[in-house]
């Protein structure tokens, strides 16, 4: 809907520690690390898009058959995301995928990825500056 | 480039610094840009509507937006509330058509780019918006065979140039549809199911072909994008001190940007912000995502032409109770100055009482306020409102 132009700076980071040339963040339990990338080039502000996820355990291994869930939303202002965004399984190992996605204003977000899988229960945070 | 904007950022630091003023940051500069009309893009496809693009039927579609036979007493057109000399509005707290409804007339350029139509987002697309009125009782107050029946009587060869030949109508009654007028809703029960069907079709295609109409509205070139083109930017100029401090406001401390982002100045969404209610107890978004979802003329309906998958947004629609009730959507602040009142129901008759509302956040009757208390200044409130002024030609 908007050109990308209208794309700010994404800078990821977990727990504080900020890993602005990254994606990926180990779970809060240090159970997975988990690897988000938009599909789209940045993200975009406004439009509903999609996030590719890459779900390893600690090892590195990939992790088959996870039940994932992703909630979020801007921490300082209190609401959550403004769609009902899905998570599921894509070709690949370890592959799964975020559809319906919207950031619906500039500031700082936060995504939760609730993770039920080979290696127990885990949440990673990602941190995004929009 | 880079070069020349650092050489821009140093002077404007030292005409700061002579004003009192902190130096624009790299992010303030990129937010203000963003909402540049430079920045619109062409409106998104609309695969539900195969004529959305089509020339024939943009026309078509503009001769019945202005056409008052398109409604129960002859006298009501799209365009007696949506006055295009008004920037497609009317200038009332709330539209009078037939009767009087509960909601404030909204403007219609840039309206394509949105994914929900109307304050509380009950359509999802375009052409289904424009059906709305044509049924409601205090708007056009008519019913679907008397449409059908101007169709065929006036605009036939036209109609048919885009969708081919028109069903035979002669031998339905002049007034029906489901409507709540009680005899024009058993008229059309009395209908065949294959006649009810055939008219409700060319229904749907007068929703169409005034959505293509629609879809080229765009709003006007403002003083602000002049002045984001201009040489002088980030610096006054086009933009005098006050203007720009109120734009500084904007995308900084007041927050305005979290939800008026973009170049049309909406992000589209449904917030609930406290307002005062309007003439009746509104629920807004709670209401009119239920709506959405259960409407025969959505993007996933009968008459819809998307395919599967082609519509996202009503497949990712979320109705969370807290983040819906009393929620109504962000309006575009394109023109703003020039259309009083302001809010769903016209509840503030100046920008100053929507600016005092947005300082002071008072709690929500209906839902829960997202705002929080800004404490502006009588001095900031003066920038903003001066800043938003510059959003007009």
């Amino acid at each position: 809907m908007f050109r990308c132009a209208t794309i700010l700076a994404l800078a990821i980071s977990l727990g504080g520690s900020a890993l602005a040339d990254s994606n990926r963040v180990a779970s809060e339990a240090g159970k997975y690390d988990v690897e988000l990338t938009p599909e789209t080039e940045g993200v975009p502000l406004g439009d509903l898009h999609a996030w590719r996820i890459l779900l390893q355990d600690s090892q590195g291994a990939a992790v088959e058959g996870a039940a994932l869930s992703l909630e979020g939303g801007m921490p300082t202002h209190g609401h959550g995301l403004p769609t009902a965004q899905r998570v599921r399984k894509t070709e690949g190992a370890g592959r799964y995928r975020i559809e319906g996605l919207r950031f619906n204003m500039p500031g700082a977000w936060e995504l939760r990825l609730t993770i039920a899988g080979s290696s127990g229960p885990d949440i990673a945070v990602l941190k995004l500056q929009l | 480039m880079k070069r020349v904007l650092t050489a821009l950022l140093i002077l404007f630091s030292a005409a700061n610094a002579a004003a009192g003023q902190d130096a624009w940051t790299e992010r303030e500069l990129m937010l203000v840009r963003s909402l540049a009309l430079s920045e619109l893009a062409a409106p998104p496809a609309a695969p539900s509507n195969r004529v959305a693009d089509d020339p024939a039927a943009r026309e078509l579609g503009r001769q019945l937006f202005f056409d008052p036979r398109f409604s129960l007493d002859g006298a009501v057109s799209c365009a007696t509330c949506h006055i295009p000399q008004h920037g497609f509005q009317d200038g009332r707290t709330v539209a009078r058509g037939i009767g009087t409804s509960t909601r404030r007339t909204m403007p219609l350029a840039g309206a394509a780019y949105s994914p929900f139509l109307f304050w509380d987002g009950r359509a999802d697309r375009l052409w289904s918006q424009a059906l709305g009125p044509l049924e409601s009782a205090e708007e056009h107050g008519g019913g679907r065979t008397r449409y059908a029946h101007i169709i065929a009587r006036s605009y036939k060869n036209r109609y048919e140039a885009t969708f081919g030949p028109l069903p035979p109508l002669s031998h339905l009654p002049s007034r029906a549809g489901p409507v709540p007028d009680p005899d024009a809703s058993a008229a059309w029960s009395a209908m065949l199911p294959e006649d009810r069907k055939a008219v409700t079709t060319i229904f749907v295609n007068i929703g169409k072909v005034i959505a293509a109409f629609e879809r080229t509205l765009r709003p006007p070139v403002t003083r602000f994008d002049a002045w984001v083109y201009s040489d002088a930017f980030p610096l006054p100029g086009a933009l005098n001190l006050q203007e720009v401090e109120g734009l500084r406001l904007f995308v900084g401390r007041a927050g305005c940007i979290n939800c008026h982002n973009g170049s049309l100045m909406t992000n589209h969404t449904f917030h609930n912000t406290g307002v005062p209610p309007g003439p009746v107890s509104d629920f807004g978004r709670a209401k009119g995502a239920r709506m959405v979802v259960l409407s025969r003329f959505n993007c996933r309906g009968p008459f819809s032409d998307a395919g599967a998958g082609g519509c996202p947004e009503l497949r990712f629609l979320s109705n969370k109770g807290h983040l819906t009730e009393g929620a109504f959507k962000t309006p575009g602040l394109r023109g703003v100055a020039q259309r009083p009142p302001y809010m769903h129901a016209g509840q503030f008759e100046t920008l100053a009482e929507v600016l005092d509302h947005y300082s002071t956040a008072p709690q929500s009757v209906i839902g829960h306020s997202e705002l929080l208390p800004l404490d502006l200044s009588q001095d900031e409130k003066r920038a903003l409102e001066a800043f938003l002024v510059t959003l007009s030609p």
